[in-house]
């Protein structure tokens, strides 16, 4: 009965969000720090008016189970309630947001699959030799690195000394462009505009680079490991075959098998690239989603910490359910 | 949940043996070369006063931001140069390994045995056990590991158990899982069967027969989540949320060279390649026990 | 039964009274220290100071909302604050730092006749007896030392020399309708914030929106890069009574979408603060800044009227902050719309841009020109200006360096020298209007003891400190009175470094010292 395994599988995902839901609506509201204060800022004068007027306009007068109940409809509708800080509707500035986290995502993992899919396979066929240890040494150091440091490092290196690279944003003032998805590359393109796809690949790069370093790394042993998996396998029962044409056959057939556990691994790294790439965002300037929560937590802008969880919560809890979804259907004894 | 569970090879009853796994270890060269560089952090850590040439929280305001002594034009006394507040870099860097061991070492712990612990109860009873702890775990993991532990930090303040603690609530999770497709596993190979037809009690079958097997995976896991760790409290110091400024951390050192690094890169950079060489050590170390307890073990 | 009772209490306390010093004699003064990160090396250099005379202080670093939430409920001891003032008045200063019970009032100070000194200085008439009564204040919280009274900084900014007649303003405003290039008509310039918060000239209170804003949209009076108020919008101002304000609009203005200024203009930006829910259902944070602001009426086409409950003194640097937003424009798109594309009276008019990532502004052609006090008068020389949001400061400075960006905010005292060394970059300095220093919880002990408070007044050596922290950039206050508010006494002096008298003082309390 795979369809009701299905079927049970997707509405298990109900509660892990409203569990999501009320776990960052208590948190939010056990952090000291009045919101309403916050708004006001530590300058000039302030007086009980503003404070109890504010209080109100954020329902923050209300009863907790009262607000709490007001979140959770609201959700369910796709109303995330309106921010603290800027008073916008938090769907409309987490909307905005979220394509520069998504590309800079998708980029990250673009540059991590280009150059650890290859070494992956090379360090396998040259197994044990230098290019596989200088490799697997360098996947090593990749998820030793921590973000932030290789981030402010990079930036030092290629923008401040080589200026290779510009220091920070997603694109340059001089550049006018027009937006249509909100995604720069994409929009560039659409609109022909190809200085600012050139100035928007420069701006991408080297945070590209720093947030794809670390699963660069796990993708290239993953790939090393399930590659030689496989080619232990074929190589013996093609062992004594026809050459160079065979081992090209063996290897596009391993290749084949080798990158179903490595986009698995990819699958599930990606909820963790959007939820992770905060610090990355911090320290590049880039205007995505992770620095928006950074800051709202900062500043107790409640609507906005509890509309991005929930989004990054949907995303993971829709990558699980489809890695899921596809087990089942490739397994039938994972239907537990 | 299950899924990358069942990737996980199936052991015989024979346990390894903690020497000869300790033997095994001794011939894989990356992973001695870990430990090597794991030894000279502890030691630096535990004999950090006799080694540190300076006091690491004494500043000098006259001396600051000066270069480290092998650059050009440095006017010496400091061989990696000073901070903001005109502290000694290296003593600095000397003594904030203990934060960084101590904090990675707590935190694994305190995320391994819980972990095991309820994995194991979850894959061996199964049922509503499992329900109830696996929705749970699936819950704490919708959450971007640095948001929640940030929450954390924000609402209890700084402090090293309160860090700790941030660390461990979400971080047992990857254990829980592990162990309880481990523990899933085990319970359905015959020998447990077998085990139960001979009238064996629960708890004889999990201590002398489960358990064993699974502590091998959990301990890999401990070491390659230690590196986690180690960056996760990095990167909470580089946000301000990390422990009291008494205690020289590297996060909090590399956070405090942000602003000079155009003209003072040192400060940044040198922390930072002491959190990478631990995590470094510690990921080879893992790797290398991983490979020596079961080299058909697939990378997750 | 009650006098039983008041007989115990008595008795308890002569008891304590007496047994009490004889146990205290060999106490040593003990305290946390908090501060935000970015203060903490000056945090770490005090306490090592007091350190010195055998006071056990603990420096403990918290993040700046955690913290202020710690200080409001009364839970920390001393810890380092600022607090920034628009008004260059002690309104918006010495007012909420120390009323009794007033919202910035971290110290929990109370003290009658301070109370009563303010409220006449915030609400006389006549400059000199309102000048004397802020010079009393000074005296008594001089004697009283609620604080370790401190400092204020010189605000360091950036520029390329490129940019020709920019002067930093001392309220924080990068105003650049007057400013020229040598080469190209466009400036950029690098903000030290993540994002602004918002288009709408009424639903902020952060200075680094309004520096952006008062590019776009004009008021009725503006200020010179110093204190002095001139008119703007306003071509005229009468003030036939302490409570009445009456501005005659300016003939001839157009907001960007080419509908002209009257009155109606102005009330409506105003009531849109006064009233509750006034801008689409969500409540202005700026009123209380408009003080004892009654209602606005419009008296004709181009006259305006301001009734107020009570004389406000600063009424004019107050409305300073406040500008005119096109009423019709927003009946007609609404308050959210408005929000994201502005309309105003300014110099520049929005075409593009994210409150995150970088706002871009063209000049305005049919500007009617800006304050006749303020020359050049005219449209902007200007082609445009682009604001980005920087918040790193070795990328702004980077930025500034690489000709990127042409003028950057708050320059690190650490990155000075760097400006300075380049040819192609200049340092430009004005006075800041933050009061920087530490607060003490007056209500808790160690520091319910004045003479502890005079002690560690007495205790710190703040020009070693502000020299090696700020080298150079930083002034010693004597009160938390600004040199360029109203009301300043000069001839207060600040508390010397003295720790001979420190020990004696704290040798009296009951502490032991080194």
């Amino acid at each position: 009965m795979r369809a009701l395994v299905v079927l049970r599988r997707v509405l298990n995902t109900i509660p892990i969000m409203v569990g999501v839901a009320v776990v960052v609506f208590v948190v939010m509201r056990m952090l000291p720090g009045d919101p309403v204060d916050i708004v006001l800022g530590q300058t000039g004068a302030i007086s009980q008016q503003d404070l109890d007027r504010l209080r109100r306009d954020f329902h923050l007068d209300r009863p907790v189970t009262e607000q709490l109940y007001r979140f959770l409809a609201g959700a369910a509708r796709g109303d995330l309630g309106t921010s603290f800080a800027r008073r916008r509707p938090v769907f409309a500035m987490l909307v905005e947001a979220l394509p520069a986290t998504v590309e800079l995502a998708v980029a990250a993992t673009a540059v991590a699959l280009v150059v650890a899919v290859p070494v992956g396979v090379l360090s396998a066929v040259y197994q044990r030799s230098w290019l596989d240890r200088l490799a697997m040494g360098g996947a090593f150091l990749g998820i030793s690195m921590p973000a932030f440091w290789l981030g402010i490092v990079a930036i030092i290196v290629f923008a401040v000394r080589l200026g290779w690279f510009p220091t920070s944003g997603r694109i340059g003032f001089e550049v006018f462009l027009q937006p249509v998805t909100g995604f720069v590359l994409l929009d560039s393109v659409l609109t022909r505009n190809w200085a600012a796809l050139w100035d928007g690949l420069r701006h991408l790069a080297l945070p590209a680079a720093v947030l794809g370093a670390g699963l660069m790394a796990v993708v290239a042993r993953v790939m090393r490991s399930s590659m030689i998996e496989v080619l232990r396998e074929q190589f013996v029962t093609t062992a004594r075959s026809k050459g160079l044409a065979g081992r090209v056959v063996v290897l596009r057939h391993a290749l084949r098998n080798a990158l179903i556990p490595t986009v698995t691994v990819v699958g599930l790294q990606l909820g963790v690239l959007l939820g992770g790439n905060m610090i990355v965002e911090t320290v590049f300037g880039w205007p995505g989603m992770g620095r928006l929560v950074v800051d709202a937590i900062f500043s107790r802008d409640y609507p906005v910490v509890q509309g991005a969880v929930m989004l990054y919560a949907a995303t993971f809890v829709l990558a699980n359910l489809l890695v899921d979804l596809c087990y089942i259907y490739l397994d039938p004894r994972m239907a537990l | 949940m299950a899924t990358l569970a069942a990737w996980v090879p199936l052991r015989p009853t024979r346990r390894a043996g903690a020497w000869g796994t300790l033997a095994r270890l001794a011939r894989h060269p990356s992973a001695m070369l870990g430990a090597l560089v794991l030894a000279a952090v502890a030691a630096g850590a535990v004999f950090a006063p006799a080694l540190a040439p300076a006091d690491p929280v004494a500043s000098d305001l006259q001396s600051r931001l000066a270069a480290p002594s092998w650059l050009a034009g440095a006017s010496g006394g400091h061989w990696l140069g000073t901070d903001g507040l005109g502290r000694d870099l290296w003593s600095r860097i000397i003594f904030g390994s203990r934060v960084s061991l101590l904090v990675g070492l707590a935190a694994t712990l305190l995320s391994l045995l819980p972990g095991l612990a309820l994995g194991l109860a979850a894959g061996f009873y199964r049922g509503r056990v499992d329900g109830a702890l696996s929705r749970f775990a699936e819950l704490l993991m919708a959450f971007p590991h640095l948001i929640f532990a940030i929450g954390v930090m924000a609402a209890l303040g700084p402090g090293f158990w309160n860090l700790v603690m941030a660390l461990a609530f979400k971080g047992w999770v990857e254990f829980f899982r592990v162990a309880r497709g481990d523990a899933m596993a085990q319970s359905a190979r015959e020998y447990v069967d077998a085990a139960r037809a001979v009238g064996a009690s629960s708890a004889r079958i999990v201590g002398r027969h489960i358990l064993p097997n699974m502590l091998h995976t959990s301990l890999v896991l401990g070491t390659l989540r230690m590196g986690h760790f180690i960056v996760l409290e990095a990167s909470l110091s580089f946000l301000g949320l990390g422990l009291p400024p008494r205690l020289p951390a590297w996060g909090t050192m590399v956070a405090e060279g942000r602003e000079v690094m155009l003209t003072a890169w040192w400060v940044s950079t040198f922390p930072g390649l002491a959190i990478v060489a631990l995590v470094l050590a510690v990921n080879l170390v893992g790797e290398g026990l991983r490979d020596v307890l079961d080299p058909r073990l697939r990378a997750e | 039964m009650r006098r039983h009772l008041l007989a115990g209490v008595a008795l308890l306390s002569v008891a304590l009274a007496v047994l009490a010093p004889a146990g205290a004699q060999e106490r040593t003064l003990s305290f946390a220290l908090d501060t935000e990160a970015f203060r903490r090396p000056e945090a770490e250099a005090i306490a090592e100071g007091l350190r010195g005379l055998g006071v056990q202080t603990e420096v403990r670093v918290w993040e700046r909302t955690s913290l202020i939430a710690r200080i409001q409920a009364g839970e920390r001891q001393a810890y380092l604050t600022d607090w920034g003032s628009a008004f260059f008045d002690p309104f918006d200063l010495a007012e909420p730092k120390f009323t009794t019970g007033g919202r910035g009032n971290y110290s929990f100070y109370s003290n009658r006749e301070v109370d009563a000194l303010l409220v006449e200085g915030v609400t006389g008439t006549d400059p000199a007896r309102r000048r004397e009564a802020y010079f009393k204040v000074q005296e008594i919280l001089f004697r009283e030392a609620p604080w370790i009274f401190g400092y204020f900084r010189q605000d360091v900014h950036g520029a390329s020399t490129l940019v020709e007649n920019w002067e930093p303003s001392m309220d924080s405003r990068i105003n650049l309708h007057d400013v020229r290039m040598a080469r190209g008509g466009l400036v950029v310039v690098g903000m030290n914030t993540n994002a602004i918060v918002t288009f709408d000239p009424a639903m902020f209170r952060d200075r680094k929106t309004e520096t952006v804003l008062r590019n776009i949209f004009d008021g009725l009076v503006t200020r010179t890069t110093r204190d002095r108020v001139v008119l703007e919008l306003a071509s005229a101002m009468r003030q036939p009574s302490p409570t009445v304000y009456e501005f005659t609009v300016r003939e001839g203005v157009t907001f960007h979408n080419g509908d002209s200024l009257t009155a109606d203009d102005v009330v409506f930006t105003f009531d849109r603060i006064l009233r509750e829910r006034g801008v689409g259902g969500e409540s202005s944070p700026r009123r209380a800044l408009l003080g004892p602001l009654q209602r606005v009426e419009r008296v004709d086409d181009r006259t305006v009227r301001f009734v107020l409950e009570r004389p406000f003194p600063v009424f004019l640097q107050a409305l300073v902050h406040f500008q005119i937003v096109p009423r019709r424009y927003i009946q007609t798109v609404g308050d959210r719309a408005f929000a994201e594309r502005p309309v105003g009276a300014g110099p520049f008019r929005y075409v593009t841009g994210r409150v995150d990532s970088q706002i871009v502004l063209e000049r305005y052609d049919q500007y009617y020109g800006g304050a006749p006090d303020l020359p050049p008068v005219g449209p902007a020389p200007l082609r445009g200006v682009v604001f980005r949001m920087m918040p790193e400061p070795a990328t702004r400075v980077a930025a500034l360096k690489a000709g990127e960006v042409h003028i950057i905010e708050d320059l690190p005292v650490d990155l000075i020298p760097e400006i300075e060394r380049d040819p192609r970059t200049t340092l430009k300095t004005t006075q800041g209007t933050r009061v920087y220093g530490v607060e003490l919880n007056n209500r808790r002990p160690p520091f319910t003891d004045g003479k502890v408070r005079q002690a560690l007044n007495y205790a710190v050596n703040w020009e070693t400190i502000l020299r090696s922290v700020y080298r150079g950039t930083a002034t010693r206050l004597s009160t938390a009175f600004l040199p360029s508010g109203f009301g300043y006494n000069p001839r207060q002096q600040a508390y010397p470094y003295d720790p001979g008298r420190a020990r004696t003082l704290l040798r009296e309390a009951g502490y032991a010292v080194r």
